[in-house]
């Protein structure tokens, strides 16, 4: 009782483990972690097919991989540009020795400051030079006049005397409000306005990015052409250059996308620097501006801000053919008479916060500069000649400063390049990690799918009956159409959020596209994958449960057609036609659609129908001949009775029919009656010859007893002798007589089995041993032509083969002259047992053959003697019966008799 | 001995009554199967002679009637002559069958025959290796005896090996070469028909009715054999 108390706990403790797994609660549960697994997974090897796609298999098998270095990133953008670009990205990465100086007149301070502290901002650069530059804003400088009036702007350094007259600089957006004004108003936020006044200037030292791209270009053999002077514009706006923007790492491909806006910006700069300047004329303290160089996008601000600090100002129109998309002109005006900023970065701060303004190509140009160089350039590119006029009328007064916003500028020239990095920087130089994932989720993926394939359909482990749900029951077809179908479909759909992905960067960086209709491909995306997942896990489960079921040969659609086509078309023959039929339909199809290109599904379908109607006619058809010749065949075997109805009825065969059924009818009446007549034959024969039994039976025991008897004289024995002799002759003749109507009307059951013919003969000798010593005869045997191993079988029945020897014998003794020699042969004849005996006739024959064999024929002389002339005609019969022959030959006294029987082995 | 002779028609029975009185037995004569059973019931009978195509109840019947109760020998009697109808009768519990129209000697030695049988109580050791019985043959190999019926036969030594050999597989067929072979000792190759002469005397002395043996059996065109009784 405890034992089976304890076994049961334990059965139950593991039944309670492993049933967790086969409940309907576990099923589920493991399939959604299944399906999770799967996702994951799938993102994974999306994401290295992506990195495999973009970067090439080299991404893993080269060890000292270099996406710089890469053909394929080289293959993007141009080489200098490259250089260039490595560069400033190594600087960037470097720089921690760019100073920064302030100079506060007021505040009586020089300070210097490691760019990167005081900013907390990033600097870049390109294309510029190395100097020391100090940027004087008003003649009241530290150490002397630096405003140079060539060039209105001069450098010198703080200690020594060194000047520069063209330099470079770049601000992030951020760190010039937060240095400068905002609004025009004094930026109270950055701790710097407040140390400083608003006097102060700052001169920024950089490094020497020049010296540094110089040295690598020494090494790479590069031609770096640095635009420092306009005539380099110029030489180079045919040229393959990557403006590489290090915040975005973003490459701009061409030196004209870049100038293009250029050009329009000077275009209309000059007009606006135009009216400025009319309007600070008018205002004797302005009478230096320096006129730096942001654009609006919406020109109305500028003017509004403008014409707010200049009263007067009138609001023109002026059309502003900016980019659409891009505002990337930001201006900065310095009053020089209240050293006042006025810039528009402020206020178009809203809209400027879309933009990523944190990088700019500050260009200072002189007007003169503009004049004579840019202007020249320009106006040979571009035709503007209104620029030198404008220009020109300007005068000297103003310093121009261009910021230029270059991501705005080739927003949509952006290069694949751009976006080519951002890939290899986000998601490329993951892929190790990338790889690892997929493999662990994979691994899991096939750890859950394996366990739920095994439990699958069944509600416990040791539960044997597969439970099929709706969906396993259809055919095996159906499943493999849906899963192909999935996979494809998963395939094109995981491929196209992949690649949307990379659009939703490239366009989401400007906001100015609707990333919306990404996002939408990406959730899209993932719930397809959900979706995808979901079907393809339950149709592999569906699968494991049909093998497990043994359910997919069964339930194979071609299977169930073939088996519907066979049961309808029927006869072979006409199904191979059937067939050959179809196969020239659809050759004919194909045929059509190549060089036709009908594919219609009209036509199709159309002839998808024609062959289901020709198969039905067909199949109709040949079911009923089918049916018909079944039924001649029964009648054939002697089946009567039989009637045939046909399936389908068609009038074709019905009179046809009808007829085979009375052939039947007819058979039917003439074989019975055909069987009637027989049987009363044998009937007859059969009554009559017991009824001759009877007395005969009394008559010859009678005789028998008469002879016991003493007889008053000797002739009165004779008499008794022939009584009994002819008792006995007639008794004979009863039995022969039933005999003889058996075999000749084939009513005789023959058991047939393979016997030797030799023995036999050798046994039925045995049997007229004394009878032919009465008269002296001798049997002799010969076997001529016998080999060692010869064997005389033939198929017959026993007794009746030895009772056709027994009457052949019988006459050889009772027709034979007496001392000659009863010859017997036994030879094999090709594939047949000849028997032959040959004897001398006592009596002349003069009767033929034929008539010998005639029923109760005898030859003359031989009525006298015992025998009912049966015999020869019943042997005769009987070895027909047997399948062998049997006749008789006379030439002169001889009397040969053949028999010939087929041999078997 | 009283042998009860039932047969429908009347000359018949007389002409066996005559037969077997001259033997000795006393005959009582029946016409009908239920005659027959009647008389079994009233008389102490030790074999019947029974046709089977009778009025009233036929032998079959009677025969399988009285089968129930007794176990007399009973040699059935009919024009009936097919291998089917001898079949069936020795099946329903005949010990013998014979034909008509029959030869009476061939009766006479039949019944005494099955009288012998019927009536000798043992003397026959069946678990002796050296005796071989098979029905009514006896073989004492010890003693180089044959008996037919208690009777002692006299056979020369190649008939008694003959049918020493043909005694000791009852049942099975052995052909002339097989046998001459097994005897002589020499191949049987072209042998004439010297077995067969053998076995045919061989059959006249033990046979009732050499013609129609009921032991030792011919199967055609394969051999001969002693048929197990």
């Amino acid at each position: 009782m405890d034992k089976k108390g304890t076994n049961n706990e334990l059965n139950n403790d593991v039944k309670s483990k492993g049933s967790w797994k086969y409940s309907i609660k576990g099923k589920i549960i493991r399939r959604v972690f299944c399906l999770m697994t799967y996702m994951i997974f799938v993102t994974f090897v999306g994401l290295a097919g992506f990195v495999f796609y973009e970067f090439g298999t080299e991404i893993i098998t080269n060890k000292n991989y270099n996406f710089y270095e890469s053909d394929r990133f080289r293959n993007r953008v141009s080489d200098e540009a490259l250089l260039v670009a490595e560069s400033i990205h190594d600087i960037r990465n470097n720089d921690q020795t760019s100073t920064f100086k302030i100079i506060d007149a007021d505040k009586n301070m020089i300070n210097t400051y490691n760019l990167r502290d005081l900013m907390s901002a990033e600097i870049y650069t390109v294309d510029s030079l190395s100097s020391i530059k100090q940027f004087l804003v008003d003649s009241t400088p530290l150490d002397g006049s630096i405003y140079d009036e060539q060039y209105g702007l001069k450098l010198i350094e703080d200690k020594g005397i060194d000047s520069y007259d063209d330099c470079y600089l770049f601000f992030t957006r951020e760190s010039f409000k937060k240095l400068f004004i905002q609004n025009g108003v004094q930026n109270t936020n950055n701790w710097l306005s407040d140390k400083f006044s608003e006097s102060a200037y700052f001169i920024y030292l950089e490094p020497d990015i020049m010296s540094v791209i110089r040295e690598k270009a020494k090494y790479q053999d590069f031609n770096i052409t640095f635009v420092d002077s306009t005539n380099d514009i110029y030489n180079m706006s045919d040229q393959k250059f990557a403006v590489y923007d290090p915040s975005q790492d973003i490459y701009y491909s061409s030196w004209d996308d870049y100038f293009i806006s250029f050009t329009h910006y000077i275009y209309k700069l000059s007009d606006m620097f135009v009216e400025i300047c009319n309007h600070h004329e008018a205002n004797e303290n302005v009478s230096n501006i320096v006129f730096p160089a942001l654009w609006s996008e919406n020109y109305r601000d500028i003017w509004e801000f403008v014409s707010s600090k200049y009263d007067g100002i009138d609001n023109p129109e002026y059309e502003i053919d900016l980019r659409s998309q891009s505002a990337f002109v930001y201006y900065m005006l310095l009053d020089n008479e209240d050293s006042t900023v006025y810039s528009n970065v402020g206020g178009l701060r809203d809209i400027l916060k879309e933009d990523n303004i944190n990088s700019y190509v500050l260009v200072r140009e002189y007007y003169d500069g503009m004049t004579s160089k840019v202007a020249n350039a320009y106006q040979e590119l571009y035709g503007y000649e209104d620029i030198v006029d404008t220009l020109n009328e300007i005068g000297n007064n103003c310093v121009m400063y261009f910021g230029i916003d270059p991501s705005r500028l080739t927003a949509e020239d952006q290069s694949l390049a751009a976006s080519y990095v951002w890939a290899y920087r986000k998601i490329g130089c993951h892929i190790w990690f990338i790889m690892i994932g997929a493999l662990v989720s994979f691994i899991l993926l096939i750890v859950q799918a394996v366990s739920l394939i095994k439990t699958t359909g069944r509600m416990s482990i040791e539960d044997n009956n597969i439970i099929l749900n709706w969906f396993d029951k259809f055919h095996f077809e159906i499943w493999l159409l849906i899963y192909i179908g999935v996979i494809v479909l998963s395939l094109l759909v995981s491929h196209y959020a992949v690649t949307s992905v990379m659009h939703f960067h490239n366009v989401t960086k400007f906001g100015y596209r609707l990333s919306l209709w990404n996002f939408g491909i990406l959730i899209n995306g993932i719930l397809s994958s959900v979706v995808f997942g979901f079907s393809f896990m339950e149709l592999t489960l569906s699968l494991a449960r049909r093998i497990k079921a043994y359910n997919i040969k069964s339930r194979l659609l071609i299977r169930e057609l073939y088996h519907w086509l066979q049961r309808k078309s029927g006869d072979q023959r006409l199904k191979i036609y059937v067939w050959i039929y179809v196969v020239l339909e659809v050759l004919f199809v194909v045929y059509m659609y190549n060089k036709y290109q009908v594919t219609s599904p009209a036509l199709m379908i159309f002839f998808a129908f024609m062959w289901i109607v020709a198969l039905y006619a067909v199949g109709k058809f040949t079911a009923d001949m089918r049916q018909l010749s079944e039924e001649i065949d029964r009648i054939r075997e002697g089946d009567f009775d039989t009637e045939v109805k046909l399936q389908y009825s068609s009038s074709l065969f019905d009179d046809l029919a009808i007829g085979i059924n009375h052939v039947g009818d007819g058979l039917k009446d003439a074989v019975e009656k055909s069987l009637k007549d027989e049987r009363v034959k044998t009937e007859l024969i059969t009554n009559v010859s017991h009824d001759l039994k009877t007395p005969l039976t009394s008559i010859i025991n009678y005789i028998n007893l008469l002879k016991t008897e003493k007889m008053p004289t000797p002739e009165a024995e004779h008499y008794i002798e022939v009584l009994e002799s002819k008792a006995h002759r007639l008794s004979h003749l009863t039995e022969d007589l039933v005999d003889a109507a058996k075999v000749t009307s084939g009513n005789v059951e023959l058991n047939m089995m393979p016997l030797s013919f030799d023995e036999l003969v050798k046994q039925a000798l045995g049997e007229f041993e004394e009878k032919y010593e009465e008269k002296n005869l001798e049997a002799v045997i010969t076997y001529p032509d016998r080999n060692e191993s010869e064997t005389y079988k033939v198929m017959a029945d026993g007794r009746r083969l030895y009772r056709i020897l027994e009457n052949v014998l019988q006459n050889a003794y009772k027709y034979s002259l007496e001392n000659t020699r009863i010859y017997i042969e036994m030879k094999n004849v090709g594939d047949h047992v000849k028997f032959v005996t040959k004897n001398v006739s006592k009596a002349p024959l003069n009767i033929s053959a034929e008539e010998l064999m005639l029923r109760f024929t005898r030859g003359d002389s031989s009525r006298a003697t015992e025998g009912s002339g049966l015999g020869l005609s019943i042997s005769k019969d009987l070895t027909k019966l047997m399948g062998g022959s049997f006749s008789i030959e006379l030439d002169g006294d001889l009397f040969k008799v053949i028999i010939i029987f087929p041999r078997i082995a | 001995m009283n042998i009860l002779v039932c047969d429908d028609d009347k000359e018949i029975v007389e002409a066996i009554t005559i037969y077997l009185k001259q033997e000795g037995y006393t005959i009582i004569p029946a016409y009908n199967g239920r005659q027959a059973l009647d008389i079994l019931e009233k008389t102490e009978i030790h074999l019947i002679i029974l046709d089977i195509m009778m009025p009233e109840m036929d032998g079959m019947h009677a025969l399988y009637e009285l089968r129930e109760t007794s176990s007399i020998p009973v040699i059935l009697l009919s024009a009936k002559s097919e291998d089917m109808d001898k079949i069936l009768g020795l099946n329903v519990g005949a010990d013998d069958y014979v034909t008509k129209p029959f030869n009476p000697l061939e009766l006479v030695a039949r019944v005494k025959s099955q009288l012998r049988r019927y009536t000798s109580l043992g003397g026959i050791d069946k678990e002796n290796d050296n005796i071989l019985v098979n029905g009514a043959l006896e073989m004492d190999r010890e003693k180089k005896l044959f008996k037919v019926d208690g009777e002692p036969i006299k056979l020369t030594p190649t008939e008694y090996n003959i049918l020493e050999l043909l005694m000791e597989n009852p049942g099975k067929v052995f052909s002339s070469a097989e046998i001459y072979e097994k005897i002589w000792g020499e191949d049987a190759y072209a042998t004439d028909n010297i077995v067969s002469v053998h076995i045919r005397r061989i059959r006249e002395k033990i046979e009732i009715n050499p013609k129609n043996p009921d032991y030792l059996k011919v199967m055609w065109g394969v051999g001969y054999h002693l048929e197990k009784k």
